[in-house]
């Protein structure tokens, strides 16, 4: 076998093939990484990938359809049967052979996406680095009114330009919490993306379905035509008091799924259980969110009732 | 060495090799004689592995050529009836891939193939490409790749077609040499050839075994009668006359020659024909006449080949199968 592999490997580096064949292949990649890569600055190398795998179909069997038939041609073939190996390993051999002939361009290739790497896309996430001299923080450490007029300095990433902010902005800044940031709605998603609603209430369930799209949606419980317009406002008042992740004991007051136009998050479950008089705790898809106002609760549960009695 | 047992090889309805059986004991130089198209290269291919028998079997020093190949192979150096050669490339590197697929490595191989460079006399030109070099280097390059690994069997399938007689002779002179350390198989279907340099012939006729045996036995086998053939410069009368005379004679034939000569051609059923020609030359020295010409041809293997073959050719498929066992039997 090593001694086919040997041979075969000798007769493509000696003769033009395996070059041929090498600056084809990198010739095709080439203009794949000239179209996916630098025209269209994308570091990402798996377009030319996916592009490149259709010349395969090509260039495979333009190198491996004469393997045999060539030695058959030149009637060597007989000579590969008469010396003491089997065919087994005059195939393996062979193909071993192909093998290399076919690993050297890729090796070069696959230097491309190692290059491409240093040119990676910057992330969406800004760092932001905020703070106050230590030492006039000291000298201002008496006076309050004097340690809240302080200027302070912010810095983008590891930019080498640091922005002064006043003494003012800096404390808004520095009292900004997650919260403050998130969603207060319950489920922001928009109304006319809903495509049906189960709702679970006093122990029954009810299905209100749509028909048509968007804004022009007609909604029906079972076979009758119903107006939303109540349920509607009812659910954009379902505002966030304040943001918990306590577990709900109270008594659960309503459950909602409503289904999505979406492919990625295609339902969603709701649930508001009591917490006190004031407030209900909303669970979505089984996770506890916010307190939202009893009010509003109810005003959804008497929506949906008088759609439905 | 070599036993072939009931071997058949069949190309769809042809049958190109039919229930072949011979053994080849271990030294001497054979000679594989036939006709074109009598199975020859398709025993040799199947001898060698390089085609399958439709039935029968070959074994080589008691490997089976199918069941333990490599073994086998081993013991054999087979040059096709064209040579295999990579012609893009060197005798060196050429015979440097055969040697190391026949199992040589580093120093060993490296004297092997220096030794059948010698051998074959290639060593001027080992560093050409094999396609530029003329017909008789590459017949000796595909020789030499068959001697690399030192096989006790060598076999050649035709290997001085095509070659200029000066070619042919080197060739020869080199199986002959090759004779004295391996055992031999040749094919030809040159007679001169095989009954130059062959200790024994075997002769194959339609895929089936005529013959075996040394080449001056097969000559004495065979009864055709010895030939005299005399030349003088007399008229037919007194030739016949002369010769009736003369005991043994069988058979004669007048034609006229040149110049008034007579060629008369005479056949004998003696034992040793030069008795009747030492007869032939004292009457006619009685007589005064003189010989312009008296010469005594024997039985040689081509009338034994052209009478063994044609014979098949013209007898019916039965008597053909007697026939053969007969030969089989007598060789």
């Amino acid at each position: 076998m090593i001694a086919v592999l040997e041979h075969e490997l000798k007769s493509y580096f000696h003769t033009l093939t395996a070059y041929v064949f090498g600056a084809f292949l990198l010739c095709f990649i080439g203009i794949g990484v000239m179209i996916y890569n630098l025209q269209a600055a994308v570091s990402n190398f798996e377009f030319v990938l996916s592009f490149a795998s259709l010349i395969f179909v090509v260039i495979v069997p333009i190198l491996t359809m004469r393997v045999i038939a060539e030695e058959r041609k030149q009637k060597t073939d007989q000579l590969l049967y008469s010396l003491p190996i089997s065919t087994t390993h005059v195939i393996l051999g062979k193909y071993l052979a192909l093998l290399v002939v076919y690993l050297v361009p890729l090796l070069i290739i696959s230097l491309y996406p190692l290059v491409f790497s240093r040119y990676e896309e910057q992330p969406n996430t800004f760092t932001l680095s905020v703070g106050r001299n230590p030492e006039d923080v000291e000298a201002a450490q008496e006076d309050e009114e004097k340690l809240a007029a302080l200027p302070a300095y912010v810095r983008v990433g590891d930019s080498a330009i640091v922005y002064e902010i006043a003494g003012g902005d800096y404390e808004q800044l520095m009292a900004v919490s997650y919260d403050d940031l998130r969603h207060k709605e319950v489920l922001w998603a928009d109304f006319g993306s809903f495509t049906q609603m189960d709702v679970v209430l006093d122990g029954e369930t009810y299905t209100l379905t749509t028909e048509g799209t968007k804004e022009n949606a007609i909604w029906y419980y079972g076979e009758t035509e119903i107006d939303i317009a109540d349920i509607q406002s009812a659910f954009s008042s379902l505002v966030a008091d304040s943001f918990t992740e306590e577990q709900p004991t109270g008594q659960k007051e309503i459950s909602l799924t409503v289904y999505l136009e979406q492919e990625s998050n295609p339902t969603v479950q709701m649930e508001f259980y009591r917490y006190d008089g004031e407030s209900c705790v909303a669970v979505v898809d089984g996770a506890s969110v916010s307190l939202v106002p009893r009010s509003a609760v109810v005003d959804l549960m008497e929506a949906i009732r008088s759609v439905v009695l | 060495m070599i036993t072939v047992e009931h071997l058949t090889k069949c190309y769809g309805d042809f049958v190109a090799v039919d229930n072949l059986s011979f053994t080849i004991p271990e030294g001497h130089v054979y000679g594989f004689l036939g006709p074109n198209g009598a199975g020859k290269s398709t025993t040799m291919n199947i001898i060698t592995g390089c085609l399958s028998a439709t039935e029968g079997t070959v074994n080589i020093d008691g490997y089976d050529i199918l069941e333990q190949p490599n073994q086998a192979k081993r013991l054999i150096g087979y040059l096709p009836e064209q040579p295999p050669l990579y012609l893009n490339e060197t005798p060196l590197e050429y015979l440097h891939f055969v040697g190391r697929a026949k199992g040589l490595k580093g120093e060993e191989l490296k004297q092997q193939i220096w030794e059948v460079l010698e051998q074959t006399g290639l060593e001027h030109r080992k560093h050409c490409r094999i396609g530029a070099l003329s017909k008789g280097y590459k017949q000796r390059v595909g020789i030499a790749q068959a001697l690399l690994g030192n096989p006790r069997v060598i076999i050649l399938d035709e290997p001085t077609v095509g070659l200029d007689p000066l070619q042919i002779i080197e060739i020869r002179d080199l199986i002959r040499e090759l004779g004295k350390r391996h055992t031999v198989i040749f094919s030809s279907h040159i007679l001169s050839e095989v009954q130059a340099i062959c200790d024994r012939v075997l002769i194959i006729s339609k895929g089936k075994l005529i013959a075996f045996d040394e080449p001056s036995k097969l000559e004495q086998q065979l009864l055709s009668p010895n030939e005299i053939q005399l030349v003088c410069e007399t008229e037919q009368e007194t030739v016949s006359q002369i010769l009736s005379g003369v005991a043994n004679v069988t058979h004669v034939q007048f034609s006229q020659g040149e110049h008034n000569r007579t060629i008369a051609q005479l056949q004998s059923d003696a034992t040793d024909v030069y008795t009747v020609s030492k007869e032939i030359f004292l009457s006619f020295a009685k007589a005064q006449l003189p010989l312009l010409e008296l010469s005594v041809r024997k039985a040689n293997l081509e009338d034994i080949f052209l009478e063994l073959t044609e014979e098949k050719e013209t007898q019916t498929q039965e008597e053909r199968e007697e026939e053969n066992h007969d030969c089989s039997a007598g060789a």
